[in-house]
């Protein structure tokens, strides 16, 4: 059924990509919800940007579709009003200043030189407009290319390493602009190699290794259970008290352990009981970027693109 | 469509290619022009009215006084670079996957892109005729020579300038479209022109073929350009075809190359 066109949902299905004998994207299906950002990740190698190229029709699939609100990305009238994209690898003259490179393209998306002004605003160079690309530091482009990719007013916006390149500033810049696209009611596909770029933006997670997905689903699952860390004069007595009390830990470390709960008021309860004195007691999330590690990096996911020489 | 033509239009307006490459053209067209209009009326070509066009003032010498640098390959060599670079650039800076994602149906997209070529083959003829005219006809002023201005001979040089300038952009583009690395392709399009051309025409004066020099695409150019023999019919059989003849031909040769590389390029990965 294809989706509502003011509301396009991304369909992958069964897509792949070979480079010669090389697999780059195997058998990859997923979709993406409208009014969500979605993290698109894997490690360098694990075929993001072929997959977005694909979807794009930049790239002509081995086999497999992809299609945004039910056609493929050639198929739409008006492109740049429907999906807004930014790619890696994709460059601006060094000769041509911001500005006109953003009325190059307004010319093909129907949107006044006004708009390209506006969008220039938005993403915070308005100085550097009228300054030849050819000067702008890494961070500079990657705003031009969001500026780019906001020009036609789309309602689904992808984008390949946004953050790459990016100084904490810019990525936390680029964390709030995502957000504020997303409370407009916008679809973003986001790609990353680094998990911790995007955990604080994405509301679901895609994640590849090899070309093919290994996980699908809200980022609050991929968090899993909240754990605390718990120091303190006598580990040994403490767990004991804990388990008793019903909460399993296990040792981290020379005087701490690991709590199966993120109720930290209850830890303290039962080591006061229990005469144990705390020397710290702190919530942590699930370690993502060792899950991250575990799910893209497990011996039948290990990076093809690192493997030993033969 | 229109869209797309104005992008690719504003696209080569842009960058400073294309006035960089119009001063070269209009020292180049202006000075072979007044070159050629100076030695009106003197010997220094020699002294056979069969062999040399500018012993008297003819239509044809006219013609090839503002036709200027076609002559000696030089003027044709700046539409075609910047027809070679027009495209080329796209590759080079990476900004393909921009123009493919704005239109993604890509023969349409390289069809405004011929048609913004064309636009800047006129606008780059049109100066060629001012630099070589204007040139031209001062330095046969100066001399009291005449200048021809009144003679549709002339005009008619002037008009078919500019499609002779569309053409040899078309041919740069193509070439362009085919060999994709930039600096490959400029050096190998000038490389062909100038020096394959020179080289060609030894060869075929030696073998003393007389028809194959008429397919070399200066040989085609210059035989839109200066319809009238120079020397007034001293000069015995015309070295070229008649002007449409040369006109189809040399747009054969930039439609095959452009049909072609569209065609690759429409199927290509752009990754
Ligand atoms: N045009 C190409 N030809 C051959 N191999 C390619 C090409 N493009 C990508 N690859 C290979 O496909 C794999 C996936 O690349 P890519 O999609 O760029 O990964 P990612 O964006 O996740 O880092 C890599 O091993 C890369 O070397
Ligand atoms: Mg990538």
């Amino acid at each position: 059924m294809p989706s509502q066109p003011d509301r396009p949902q991304i369909v992958v299905d069964r897509l792949t990509k070979r480079f010669g004998g090389f697999t780059a994207v195997d058998d990859l299906s997923f979709t993406v919800d409208p009014g969500r950002i979605t993290g698109f990740l894997g490690p360098n190698g694990a075929g993001k940007t072929t997959t977005l190229r694909m979807l794009l029709g930049l790239i002509r699939p081995t086999s497999g579709t992809a299609t945004i609100g039910g056609v493929p990305y050639a198929a739409i009238a008006q492109p740049q009003r429907v999906v807004g994209s930014a790619l890696e690898a994709t460059g601006f003259h060094p000769g041509r200043s911001g500005r006109n490179h953003l009325r190059v393209l307004a010319d093909t998306a129907g949107v006044t030189s006004r708009r390209v002004d506006e969008m220039l605003d938005l993403v915070g160079i308005p100085a550097a407009a009228n300054k030849r690309a050819g000067g702008y530091s890494m961070g500079m482009r990657q705003r031009l290319g969001l500026a780019a990719a906001m020009l036609g007013d789309p309602q689904v916006l992808i984008l390949d390493e946004p953050a790459n390149g990016l100084d904490p500033e810019g990525i936390r810049w680029l964390r709030g602009f995502l957000r504020h696209l997303s409370s407009e009611g916008r679809t973003i596909l986001v790609s990353s190699h680094m998990l911790q770029e995007v955990e604080q933006t994405v509301d679901d997670v895609l994640i590849i290794a090899n070309g093919s997905l290994v996980k699908q689903g809200p980022m609050s699952d991929l968090h899993g259970e909240a754990t605390s860390l718990v120091r303190s004069s006598d580990p040994a007595r403490l767990a004991a008290a804990l388990q008793e009390a019903g909460v399993a830990s296990s040792p981290a470390g020379e005087d701490a352990l690991t709590a199966l709960t993120g109720d930290l008021r209850r830890i303290g309860d039962v080591a006061l009981t229990a005469h144990v004195a705390l020397y710290e007691l702190r919530a942590q999330g699930a370690d993502l970027e060792q899950l991250f590690f575990e799910l893209t990096e497990s011996p039948e996911n290990a990076n093809r693109n690192l493997g030993e020489a033969s | 469509m229109g869209g797309a033509i104005r992008a690719e239009v504003r696209k080569i307006f842009t960058t400073r290619l294309w006035w960089g490459l119009l001063l070269g053209l209009i020292l180049v067209s202006g000075g072979v022009s007044a070159l050629f209009a100076s030695l009106v009326g003197t010997t220094v070509a020699g002294r056979n009215p069969a062999s040399n066009p500018f012993l008297i003032m003819t239509e044809g010498t006219a013609q090839l006084i503002y036709a200027g640098g076609f002559v000696y390959n030089l003027t044709p060599l700046f539409p075609l670079a910047l027809g070679v670079i027009l495209i080329t650039q796209e590759f080079r800076h990476q900004t393909i996957s921009a123009t493919f994602l704005a239109r993604p149906r890509r023969v349409e997209l390289l069809l405004a892109k011929v048609v913004a070529v064309v636009i800047i083959g006129v606008v780059y003829g049109i100066v060629h005729d001012l630099a070589a005219g204007g040139f031209g006809t001062l330095v046969l002023a100066i001399k009291g020579e005449p200048t021809f201005l009144g003679s549709s001979a002339t005009w008619q040089t002037f008009a078919i300038s500019l499609l002779t300038f569309v053409l040899w952009a078309l041919l740069g583009f193509g070439f362009g479209l085919l060999v994709r690395n930039q600096l490959a392709a400029v050096f190998l399009a000038l490389g062909i022109a100038f020096i394959a051309h020179i080289a060609l025409s030894i060869v075929f004066s030696i073998l003393n073929w007389t028809t194959p020099p008429k397919f070399l695409p200066d040989n085609l150019s210059v035989g839109m350009l200066v319809t009238h023999d120079p020397t007034g019919g001293a000069g015995g059989a015309s070295p070229y075809f008649s002007l449409w003849v040369n006109a189809a031909v040399f747009l054969g040769y930039a439609v095959v190359l452009s049909g072609l590389g569209s065609w690759l390029l429409s199927r290509r990965d752009i990754s």
